[in-house]
């Protein structure tokens, strides 16, 4: 019977303890000077208490981390996820090294709690799409790590606003006014385009995904949001589903389809189509309308669905009507990957990743 | 065979190990406190000291690294409890908890609920409801069977497990691939790193109050390794046992997977691993169990929050230690035999 | 203490294996079933084990109807020794002994003090008591059913009921167990014990009890009625009754017809 009283001894002794402990931090008893803090309203109506000035930030996940890379880069106190190769290959070194948390993904099942908090950043920024348990994950994220953590809704036509509000929340506004500006200019130019085409000049994209080109994003689905924005029609007539990822389809499909033109995801595929018999038959093959999206840092028509979509409005615009869009794509190639991933390009870098 | 002494020797050491891994993976974290800082900390919630800490110290031990380690502890008790209990009562060595289904049953409703954005709460219920219906349907199935009930729970908890385990698939493949898979994945994975103290009173009761039962039966469990027939001539009725170890072990399950997600290997392994050390007599073996399977997890996750920054999901970690060790094991007990 | 049995019938789906058994048995004897394969001993000790249910007619056991007894008023009557079979998991002598002591535990009782004295003596009564902390799965097959008989002594039960116990055990060991049962029987067990073997029953048997198609063929003292005609009905074959007039023991070997192609070499 010793065996059983160690054993209950040792459980209640656990219990004892983790009773002794339970429950939200109180803060100390004595406080060291209170610095200046600020109450900021973010998408999700919840008044947040955020330190006056901002300079360490810490995304929740990737989404976060391309705007706010894009908006404040420096001063971010880390990332999510480490950069894609892709994204190396143009994205300044002194950047690829930083600590990386992990995810929050309502369980945020890879984000590293205690990392985060040694890191002390000043706010924790959730940015993207409003679920409608938002306000109750970030309220759950706050009260454990007792840090203030916002959230900023960020959408295709809703981009410009996103950036405002991350001005708000740095406390200058100089960047972030520049890249709402482009935002919402793009934005109008896509919506003036798409009202004052007629139907019938309206065409038809293929978005070809996958490893073998046969994995599509239906037609109404929010990862093809881009092509409906520019104001073309996605060829991919399929009942959505649910916010589906992409659908597979078969060879037969497509031919039936016959879209006016189709965008690649990746270098293989885009070659494949080009040389592949079956595609052959297709007019966009014939017609010479096929494209390699490009994806150097960040893909500009799928994933993140995020900023790097806004050059993917110009870019798919300038393929599908390019005297309505009116835009010199290597022109604003350059100005867009200046203005929003900090880098240069010169005209050359710019054609290879256009993928002249 | 081990004589008692022996045996009560290692028993004592096994509680010794468990209050050093407990201690010890207090003592870990990716934020620094200085012990000292730390037992202050701690001794503040009962007696009145001079802060000289901040509000983070206090955050990181009480919001974040408290719950996790109790957490941590609890779970991997309570399966190693759940599988030494269904080792016993399917007379296989070779089971694991998950055997009835209630393990996919709960990644169903966590699916489901992350699919349906419901909420982290509502999801931790979702998970621990399918949990349990998974086995009240396996239980049902059983019910109609009169010879070998043994093998047919197996059967139909293989069955019913497929089932969910085809909705999980299902979910994935409609679920946005933005958050919303990403998220189901990493559940799917298992982790610890997102327990927050209301887990701990979420999950910790039902798998308390599951293991209590399989504890007090464990003498009965003995019996029942023997046979339900000879069993019951010697005054067991199987049937009655059998249920509540399920109940029991489901509850633990169920629980467990609702705020952790699927963290295997640890009801198949560990009870192995306290039989090579106490022998196969459940008197020991299950509280032998127990305390392993706690110290295990508290070591395991320790690697998990400690080896990188981005959180390495435990349930990854335990297969790549659990299957080659099991592989031993089969290897080891086929050249016994 | 006596076990009566009457009027018992039992069907496995349509096929009837039970046809109405009468008998009564009374402590301090050994009581032996012969029978064919299938002829239904097996199905008779189960019924009587509680371990089949759908049985007509009256199981009494010292008059109380057994039908009424929870499993754990009934262990406290009636134990059983089965056929030794292999388990997944290895338990001491000492602790497989302890078992048969559960039915007098409570609900969540651990085997205490007086238990293992319970044990310990019985392991005594068959004399193991060397085996105690032997691993079970270590020892002989007579040993291991020498231990579970200690087992089903450790239950305390004045009825004990044995299936087949010398099915698999080599010559010697089976004349040290049946000596063991017999032993027992001396000391005022009941003891019912199935067997194949007509030679054990002449030598050990107080009484017989034969089983023929779901009935009671006959009943009573070997050498009074087991006969070369009814060893015939049983097994189906013709054997040779012989007396040893020294030993007053009977025993039989298969006729002439049987074996012929052997003397005809």
């Amino acid at each position: 019977m010793k065996l059983k009283k160690l054993f209950a001894a040792v459980l209640i002794l656990a219990l004892a303890f983790s009773a002794a402990a339970c429950g939200a931090a109180k803060p100390s008893k004595e406080e060291t000077a209170e610095p200046d803090t600020r109450i900021f309203v973010d998408s999700a109506g919840r008044e947040v208490e955020i330190p006056a000035e901002i300079d360490a930030i810490a995304p929740s996940g990737p989404l976060a981390q391309l705007v706010l890379y894009t908006a404040c880069p420096d001063r971010l106190s880390g990332i999510a996820v480490a950069f894609s190769d892709q994204a190396k290959a143009l994205i300044d070194e002194k950047y690829w090294g930083m600590t990386q948390f992990g995810q929050f993904y309502g369980k945020n099942a890879s984000l590293n709690m205690e990392a985060l908090i040694a890191a002390a950043p000043d706010v924790i920024v959730d940015i993207g799409e409003a679920k409608d348990t938002i306000a109750q994950d970030m309220d759950g994220l706050q009260q454990q790590l007792n840090m203030p953590v916002v959230f900023i809704e960020a959408t295709l036509d809703t981009m410009d606003e996103a950036y405002e509000k991350i001005g708000e929340l740095i406390g200058d506004t100089e960047e972030t006014d520049q890249l709402a500006q482009y935002c919402k200019e793009v934005s109008e130019k896509a919506a003036k385009v798409s009202a004052s085409l007629a139907e019938e000049d309206r065409l038809r994209i293929y978005e070809a995904l996958g490893d073998a080109g046969l994995n599509t994003n239906a037609r109404g689905s929010f990862h093809a949001e881009v092509i409906e924005t520019v104001g073309g029609i996605n060829a991919a007539d399929l009942e959505v589903v649910a916010s589906g990822a992409g659908s597979e389809v078969s060879m037969e499909q497509v031919i039936g389809w016959n879209p006016d033109v189709i965008i690649a995801e990746s270098e293989e595929v885009y070659q494949m189509i080009l040389s592949d018999k079956a595609w052959s038959v297709l007019d966009a093959v014939k017609n010479g309308r096929v494209y390699k999206i490009p994806t150097s840092p960040y893909s500009a028509m799928a994933n993140p669905p995020s900023v790097n979509r806004i050059f993917g409005i110009l870019w798919l615009g300038d393929i599908l009507y390019p005297d309505q869009y009116g835009v010199d794509i290597s022109a604003e190639m350059q100005k867009f990957y200046k203005l929003f991933y900090h880098v240069d390009i010169d005209g050359a870098k710019a054609a290879e990743l256009l993928g002249e | 065979m081990k004589d008692s002494k022996h045996i009560k020797i290692r028993m004592s050491g096994l509680a010794v190990l468990l209050a050093v891994c407990f201690f010890g993976s207090f003592l870990m974290g990716k934020y620094a406190i200085d012990p000292v800082t730390l037992v202050k900390i701690l001794l503040s919630r009962v007696v009145e000291l001079p802060v000289d800490w901040t509000v983070q110290d206090e955050t990181v031990l009480f919001n974040v690294r408290l719950p996790r380690v109790i957490m941590g502890a609890v779970i991997g008790g309570g399966l190693a409890c759940a599988g030494a209990a269904y080792q016993g009562i399917f007379q296989n060595p070779m089971v694991s908890p998950d055997i009835l289904g209630a393990s996919n049953g709960a990644a169903f409703g966590a699916a489901l609920g992350l699919f349906f954005s419901i909420g982290y709460q509502a999801i931790s219920v979702s998970a621990f409801l399918f949990g349990i219906m998974a086995v009240v349907i396996v239980l049902a199935i059983s019910r109609r069977v009169k010879f070998n009930v043994t093998l047919e729970l197996i059967l139909a908890g293989i069955m019913v497990g497929s089932i969910f385990n085809a909705g999980v698939s299902y979910l994935k493949l409609v679920a946005d691939p933005t958050d919303t898979l990403p998220a189901i994945t990493y559940w799917l994975m298992g982790s610890l790193a997102s327990t927050r103290t209301q887990d701990v009173f979420f999950a910790g009761p039902p798998i308390i109050i599951g293991i209590l039962p399989i504890l007090l039966l464990r003498w009965r469990l003995n019996v029942l390794t023997m046979g339900d027939e000879e069993a019951r001539t010697m005054g067991i009725n199987a049937k009655v046992v059998r249920t509540i170890v399920i109940g029991g072990a489901t509850l633990i399950t169920a629980a467990a997977v609702s705020v952790s997600g699927l963290i295997g290997w640890v009801g198949l392994v560990i009870p192995h691993f306290a039989r090579m050390i106490v022998g196969d007599d459940y008197r020991v073996m299950l509280p032998a169990s127990v305390l392993l399977g706690s110290s295990f997890l508290l070591v395991v996750d320790n690697f998990a929050r400690m080896l990188a920054t981005r959180e390495i999901p435990i349930g990854i970690l335990t297969a790549f230690i659990g299957a080659p060790f099991f592989l031993y094991l089969i290897l080891k007990e086929g050249g016994r035999q | 203490m006596t076990l009566q049995v009457n009027d018992l019938y039992f069907s496995y789906k349509s096929n009837e294996v039970l046809n109405g058994i009468s008998f009564q048995a009374t402590e301090g004897s050994l009581l032996c079933v012969l029978g064919r394969n299938g002829a239904g001993k097996s199905t008779l000790f189960r019924c009587v084990l509680g371990l089949l249910k759908g049985w007509r007619g009256q199981i009494l056991i010292d008059g109380v109807d057994a039908s009424e007894l929870s499993p754990v008023q009934l262990a406290g009557k009636i134990s059983y020794i089965p056929q030794n079979h292999s388990t997944a998991f290895s338990y001491s002598v000492l602790d497989m002994v302890l078992m048969g002591t559960t039915a007098r535990l409570n609900r969540f009782e651990n085997p205490g003090k007086q238990e293992r004295k319970l044990a310990e003596a019985s392991l005594d009564l068959v004399n193991i008591r060397h085996l105690r902390d032997r691993n079970f799965q270590g020892i002989s097959g007579g040993e291991q059913q020498l231990v579970l008989i200690a087992r089903a002594l450790a239950q305390q039960t004045r009825v004990i009921i044995m299936d087949e116990p010398c099915s698999n055990l080599d010559y010697g060991n089976q004349i040290k167990v049946m000596k063991a049962v017999k032993d027992l029987a001396k000391q005022g067990y009941l003891i019912i014990q199935s067997t194949h073997n007509p030679e054990h029953v002449f030598l050990f048997a107080d009484e017989v009890m034969v089983i023929l198609d779901g009935i009671i063929g006959a009943m009573g003292r070997a050498d009074e009625i087991l006969s070369e005609e009814l060893l015939r009905e049983i097994y189906g074959i013709h054997v040779n009754l012989h007396e040893i007039k020294e030993r007053r023991l009977k025993f039989c070997i298969p006729d002439q017809r049987e074996v012929s192609y052997v003397e005809a070499l």
